[in-house]
C-alpha cells in the first residue's frame, strides 16, 4: 500500500491483516521503491499524489520488478479514470473513497489469503460471491460484462439463490462512487411506496413532519437494487417507469425534479414465464429494468460447489464463535447428495443447525438428521435418485424417510416399503451401527 | 488565536477525513467479529474521535464561523 496519509494506511493495513492477508506500506515513492525491489506483491494500493513525486513513478519499478502485480489506483473521484487508464492501461482498478470493507474485500478477492479458509481455496468473487462451478463462472464473466456499463439489471433465480448477493457483486465490481442501496418492494406498504422511493416533502401527507430523502436520491451515483420488484402493485409502476425514462425523481408533495445517477438492479423469484403470463410486471417496465437479464442456477444444479460453500459457513461460524469444528468427508459428501431446494441459504441453515447439535469436544460437526427446511419439504423425493448415489444410499434415504412419513409407525413403514418388519429392523439398526462408527472414527 | 493562516482545506482533504472515519468504523468491525483484545479496539475508536474532532474543528471555523 503506497499512500502518505498514515492514518488511513494504519487502519486499513489493521483491515487487510485481519482479512488475513500480509501487507507492506510505503508512505513515498522512494519507499515505494525499495519494498518492490526486495519482495513481490500480488495486489499494490497506489495513491496518485506522494511527498516526492506520483503514483506513476511507482508504476515503473512494478512493471520492472512484480509484472503480475494487481494495481489499484486510491482515488477520491472518477473523473481521473481516464486520464490514469491511458498512462497506465486498461488493467487497473479504482478503489473510491469513501472505501469501506466491501470494496478491499473485492479487491483482495484476487488473491488468497494468508492462512485458514486459502488453503481449501474459497476465493470469494466480488468480495461476495462464492463457487468456481461452470455456472458460476458464467455469472463472473456475466457480472464483469455488465459492471462495465450503466445498464440496468434483472436478477432472476429461485429464493434463497442469492440475488440480493450477485447484485452486491455487480456494485462492487463497478466503479461507482454513490452508495449500495438495498429496498424489498415486497415489504414496502403499497400507499407508502412512493414516498420510499422518490421522497416526500414536509407536510406531502398526514404524518409527513419532515423532508424525506428517497431511496433514488440515496442511490444517487451508485446502486439501487429493488428486491421482490414484482410484488409491487401493477399500478404503481408507471411511477417507477417514469424515473428510469427520464432519470429525474420529484418528490412526493414537491414539484422541484431533481437529477438522479444511479444503477437500478431488480431482483424477482418468479419464472421468466409468469412475468408476462401472470403480469407482475408490465411490459414496459420490465425492458427499463431488464436491459440485461441474469438468470441465477439453483444450488442443486451446481453440486460442486456445495464443499466450498459449506466450508466458508463454517469457516465463519468458528470465526463468529471461537469453535473449530470440522466437516467430514460423510458429513460433505451428505451436504452434495441432498437437492436444497431452499438454495444457499437452506445450506447455511443447516450448516447453524449443525453447530448447535454438535459436541464442542469432539470437534466434528454433526448434520441434522433432517438437512431440509419446513419450506422443502416436498422437494426431498429427487436427492434420492441423485446421480452418483450408490443403491445402498438410496434405499437408506427411502427406508428412514418412510419411517419419518408414518411417524415412526414400523409396521406401517415396512408395509409401505414392502419389506418385512424383521428386514426394516435389521436395516435400521445397521444404520445406527453405522452412524455410531462414523460418529466414533470422526 | 494565532497570527498564523488558518488552515484552509480543500475537498481532497475533507475526504480524507471522512474516507478515514469511514476505515477506522470497518476497523473497529471487524476487530469486535475476530474478538480483538480490547485496547486495540479502543486506540481505533480514538482515532475515529480524532478525525471526527478534526472535522468538527473545521466546519467551525470555516463553515459556521
Amino acid at each position: 500500500m503506497v499512500d502518505d496519509d498514515q492514518s488511513f494506511t494504519r487502519s486499513t493495513a489493521e483491515i487487510i491483516q485481519l482479512l488475513k492477508h500480509d501487507v507492506r506500506v510505503a508512505g513515498s515513492v522512494e519507499q515505494a521503491n525499495q519494498c518492490l525491489q526486495q519482495e513481490t506483491f500480488d495486489v499494490v494500493l497506489l495513491d496518485i499524489m506522494l511527498p516526492d513525486g506520483s503514483g506513476f513513478e511507482v508504476l515503473e519499478s512494478i512493471y520492472r520488478h512484480n509484472r503480475s502485480a494487481h494495481i489499484a489506483f486510491i482515488t477520491g473521484h472518477l473523473a481521473v479514470k481516464n486520464i490514469i487508464r491511458s498512462v497506465a492501461g486498461p488493467d487497473v482498478s479504482f478503489l473510491l473513497k469513501p472505501i469501506d470493507l466491501e470494496k478491499i474485500q473485492a479487491l483482495l478477492s484476487r488473491v488468497a489469503p494468508q492462512g485458514g479458509v486459502e488453503q481449501l481455496g474459497i476465493r470469494r468473487h466480488f468480495g461476495v460471491l462464492i463457487g468456481e462451478s461452470p455456472a458460476m463462472r458464467e455469472l463472473y464473466n456475466m457480472i464483469d460484462r455488465v459492471a462495465e456499463s450503466r445498464a440496468n439489471v434483472l436478477i432472476q433465480g429461485p429464493s434463497g439463490a442469492g440475488k440480493e448477493l450477485v447484485a452486491k457483486a455487480i456494485h462492487n465490481a463497478s466503479e461507482c462512487d454513490g452508495a449500495f442501496v438495498a429496498a424489498n418492494c415486497g415489504a414496502i406498504p403499497t400507499d407508502l411506496i412512493a414516498s420510499e422511493l422518490f421522497g416526500h416533502e414536509k407536510g406531502a401527507f398526514t404524518g409527513a413532519v419532515s423532508r424525506k430523502i428517497g431511496l433514488f436520491e440515496r442511490a444517487n451515483g451508485g446502486t439501487l437494487f429493488l428486491d421482490e420488484v414484482t410484488e409491487m402493485p401493477l399500478d404503481l409502476q408507471p411511477n417507477l417507469l417514469r424515473v428510469l425514462e427520464t432519470g429525474k425523481v420529484v418528490r412526493v408533495g414537491g414539484s422541484e425534479e431533481i437529477d438522479v445517477k444511479c444503477r437500478v438492479l431488480s431482483a424477482t423469484n418468479r419464472s421468466r414465464e409468469d412475468l408476462a403470463s401472470k403480469r407482475y410486471l408490465r411490459e414496459d417496465i420490465y425492458f427499463r429494468l431488464a436491459v440485461f437479464p441474469i438468470e441465477l442456477v439453483p444450488l442443486q444444479k451446481r453440486p460442486e460447489d456445495i464443499p466450498l460453500l459449506a466450508q466458508a459457513f463454517v469457516d465463519e461460524l468458528n470465526q463468529e464463535q471461537g469453535t473449530n469444528y470440522q466437516l467430514t468427508e460423510p458429513a460433505l459428501k451428505r451436504l452434495q447428495q441432498y437437492s436444497w431446494p431452499g438454495n444457499v441459504r437452506e445450506l447455511r441453515h443447516a450448516i447453524q443447525r449443525a453447530f448447535i447439535l454438535s459436541d464442542f469436544e469432539t470437534e466434528t460437526l454433526r448434520l441434522p438428521d433432517d438437512l431440509g427446511s419446513p419450506f422443502s419439504q416436498e422437494s426431498k423425493a429427487p436427492a434420492m435418485l441423485q446421480a452418483g448415489s450408490t443403491i445402498q444410499e438410496v434405499e437408506k434415504e427411502l427406508i428412514l424417510a418412510t419411517v419419518k412419513a408414518t411417524d415412526g409407525d414400523k409396521p406401517k413403514a415396512a408395509e409401505m416399503l414392502g419389506i418385512s418388519l424383521k428386514t426394516l429392523y435389521n436395516r435400521l439398526n445397521q444404520y445406527q451401527d453405522s452412524s455410531d462408527l462414523s460418529m466414533e472414527s470422526g | 488565536m494565532s497570527d498564523q493562516q488558518p488552515e484552509v482545506w480543500d475537498r481532497h482533504q475533507l475526504r480524507n477525513k471522512i474516507n478515514n472515519i469511514t476505515m477506522n468504523a470497518e476497523l473497529v468491525k471487524l476487530q469486535i467479529q475476530q474478538a480483538i483484545p480490547e485496547d486495540q479496539v479502543i486506540a481505533s475508536i480514538e482515532r475515529m474521535l480524532t478525525e471526527c474532532k478534526d472535522c468538527a474543528s473545521y466546519l467551525n471555523e470555516h463553515i459556521d464561523g
